[in-house]
């Protein structure tokens, strides 16, 4: 199936699907959830969700370009909320990569049918944007399984996820990032508690998620021992190419939502066009990267540019609807005021989440502008 | 033109601009077959405006852009008078003419001036002062004077307007790089406290910013010459304006004294850089003017599908 074709079809498909595929008039996070996994199930269904995956993991083969239309499709058409449809774009990827075939042929259908939720086990108390200090520990026990004891914390979605990539440490502190190994792990293994952390937007989004002593089968390795810094490197372009595509056409979106919304004579032509301008630049970045990818080019530290344009983009574009909807975003208890001041407050996140600003700063000026070592 | 003959030419416009500037580099183009190759392939314009940008140097060739662009004929006795600065509507108002121009208008013998419709006068019918101003280095002339004549000639001006954003935006995009380039490697170079400055978290930040910017308006760039529309040339031409304006800033930061001075060539390409941003339209003011429209159709511009 060509982009042409598939952008024919899924147009129309989703004209005559919109009843099915509106999401709930509901501000409860599980609600949001179940109604993911529908429209997953629905797309899935009628095939368009398998396009762009290859059919070694029940994919149908194509161009990754058809999995951006989709996801831009979906958001764009306000039915899914890009920050959990776009899981899938994150961890599926790295599944294809390092997961042992048999793995990655059982579990990948069950994410993109919506049969199950996945997180993603970075961040710890201690390891934020040092990554690669991680301590949460794996060892080998005698069995030839693997004990898992430590701590992660923001974990989006663990509480609704049957499985975790993980990423653990299997050598010693002193070997940083050599001493990572990333495993697929159960979530409903003994030893896993998971406690949601109520977010400043009021949602129970992320996590945090202990292990005590949590058996982990050897073949639930992802990649090699002590190469799981190098399945979280290949992991976070995937987090800064497609996903950001469709929230790319999520914030398009908005923005015709705030001119809609806006009251007269609230809005600066300066400040309207200087998001207008962020946006669009970002989306000229996203979609060549959408293009890279397409054609088979290896994504690596170019995609922190992507992830910097669009975390100031989103924040341009909420600035600007926290001032002109002001009264409504800070005192309106009406639905539609809740609806902005939750995205207004989600948009502060975009700077942090998935490496900070900061960080990505600095992989630009060590990996792109060749500056050498920070001191 | 095909890939090869494309590199062959932007080769020699690129040694044309390493040796040239201002009437001679015009004379180098002309030699190399610019005009032929302006109206044959678009993008022999991406590439010669990229390459100008890129020695940060000056021509008239922006005059050949825009007299193609409204279906006559680019010699070089013909000069265009563009609206003044910051504007993108008219170089005249009723009868009185008030524009901007290349170095091209003090020699040319016939002036275009833009609006709509198009009026064409003998040159010496209009006021030609050649402009100083904050970047004497271009040669830019300030055209004014009374209209007595009719002569209008066919000729639509939001098309060649179009192309005229695409080629500046081009220009300001590889003049926001080299920019960068001199802020990167002085950062490389120049040592502090020990340690070359690009080794200091505040100085990578600003370069990285920087590229940002400059990336942003490569893409910008790029897809005004790919799907070329009056919308993604105002785009390109708006980010690109406000690249240059980010990148000037951090670099002339990074450059310090060094920048600071009149031998650095830096404060050539920011002066450049400056014009040009407000050259067929200010870059603030045409972002402004299309989300007025925006505002009041309450719907966002299209934004480049998949
Ligand atoms: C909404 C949301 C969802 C998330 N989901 C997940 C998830 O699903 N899985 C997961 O593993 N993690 C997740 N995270 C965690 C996220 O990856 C971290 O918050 C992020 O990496 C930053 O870590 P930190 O919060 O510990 O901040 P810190 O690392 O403590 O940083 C604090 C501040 O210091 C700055 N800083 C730190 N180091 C440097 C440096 N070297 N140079 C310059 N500045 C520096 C940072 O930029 C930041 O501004 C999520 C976070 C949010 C907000």
């Amino acid at each position: 199936m060509d982009l042409d074709a598939f952008r024919g079809e899924l147009d129309s498909w989703l004209d005559d699907h919109d009843a099915e595929l509106r999401p709930p008039d509901s501000h409860r996070f599980d609600d949001h959830m179940a109604h993911l996994s529908t429209v997953k199930r629905l797309t899935y269904d009628a095939s368009f969700m398998r396009w762009g995956w290859p059919e070694s993991v029940g994919g149908l083969g194509g161009s990754t370009l058809l999995r951006g239309y989709l996801g831009g499709g979906l958001t764009a058409r306000g039915l899914v909320e890009p920050g959990i449809y776009s899981m899938t774009e994150v961890l599926v990827p790295t599944m294809i990569d390092y997961a042992p075939p048999g793995l990655a042929a059982e579990m990948v259908p069950r994410q993109l049918r919506g049969d199950e939720t996945w997180c993603q086990g970075f961040s710890e108390p201690s390891t934020g944007s040092n990554l690669g200090a991680l301590a949460c520990r794996a060892t080998r026990s005698s069995g030839g399984e693997w004990r898992v004891t430590g701590q992660k914390v923001w974990t989006s979605l663990a509480q609704f996820a049957q499985r975790c990539v993980l990423l653990t440490r299997t050598g010693s502190p002193e070997d940083a990032h050599r001493g990572i190994t990333a495993f697929f792990v159960d979530m409903d293994s003994p030893g896993i508690t998971v406690r949601p952390i109520r977010t400043m937007h009021g949602v129970d989004e992320f996590c945090e998620v202990f292990f005590d002593d949590v058996a982990v089968p050897h073949d639930r390795m992802l990649g090699a021992e002590g190469q799981g810094w190098a399945v979280a490197m290949d992991l976070l372009p995937f987090e800064r190419s497609t996903a950001l595509w469709h929230r790319g056409a999520y914030l398009h979106r908005k923005l015709s939502d705030l001119l809609a919304a806006a009251p007269e004579g609230s809005l600066s032509a300066a400040d309207v066009g200087a998001v207008i301008e962020q946006l669009y630049a970002f989306r000229a970045r996203s979609r060549a990267t959408q293009y890279r990818m397409a054609a088979g080019e290896k994504l690596g530290a170019e995609t922190s540019i992507d992830k910097l344009m669009l975390g100031m983009a989103e924040q341009a574009l909420y600035d600007v609807a926290a001032a002109a909807l002001a009264p409504a975003l800070l005192a309106g208890d009406d639905p539609e005021s809740e609806g902005w001041r939750s995205e207004y407050l989600y948009s502060r996140a975009a700077t942090i989440y998935g490496g900070s600003s900061e960080i990505q700063r600095n992989i630009v000026a060590r990996r792109l502008l060749d500056l050498g070592p920070e001191v | 033109m095909d890939r090869d003959e494309l590199e062959l030419f932007t080769n020699s416009l690129r040694g044309a601009a390493d040796r040239h500037a201002g009437a001679a580099l015009d004379a180098a183009y002309d030699d190399l077959g610019w005009r032929d190759a302006l109206q044959d392939d678009q993008q022999a314009i991406a590439a010669l405006f990229a390459i100008q940008g890129g020695r940060g140097v000056a021509s008239s060739a922006i005059d050949d852009v825009l007299l193609s662009g409204l279906g006559l004929e680019p010699v070089p006795e013909r000069a265009v008078v563009m609206p003044p600065l910051g504007r993108h509507d008219a170089a005249y108002a009723g009868r009185t003419v008030d524009g901007f121009a290349t170095h091209r208008a003090s020699t040319a013998t016939e002036l275009v001036i833009v609006g709509e419709p198009i009026r064409v006068v003998p040159a010496p019918a209009l006021d030609r002062r050649q402009v100083s101003g904050i970047d004497p280095a271009s040669g830019w002339v300030a055209v004014s004077g009374h209209l007595d004549g009719d002569e209008t000639i066919s000729g639509v001006w939001p098309d060649a307007l179009a192309l005229g954003h695409r080629a500046v935006a081009t220009e300001l995009a590889a003049l926001g790089r080299t920019m960068l380039g001199l802020a990167r490697d002085h950062a490389a170079d120049r040592v502090q406290f020990g340690r070359a400055i690009g080794s200091f978290q505040a100085v990578r930040h600003k370069l990285a910013d920087a590229l940002l910017a400059t990336e942003a308006a490569d893409a910008a760039v790029s897809v005004g010459w790919a799907e070329p529309s009056g919308f993604t040339a105002l785009m390109a031409k708006a980010i690109a304006g406000r690249s240059g304006r980010t990148v000037a800033r951090h670099a002339q930061q990074v450059l310090a004294g060094m920048g600071f001075t009149a031998e650095h060539g830096f404060h050539l390409l920011m002066k450049r850089s400056m014009v040009l941003d407000q050259v067929l339209g200010s870059g603030a003011a045409l972002s402004s003017e299309l989300a007025q429209r925006s505002i009041t159709e309450r719907v966002a511009p299209p934004m480049l599908a998949l």
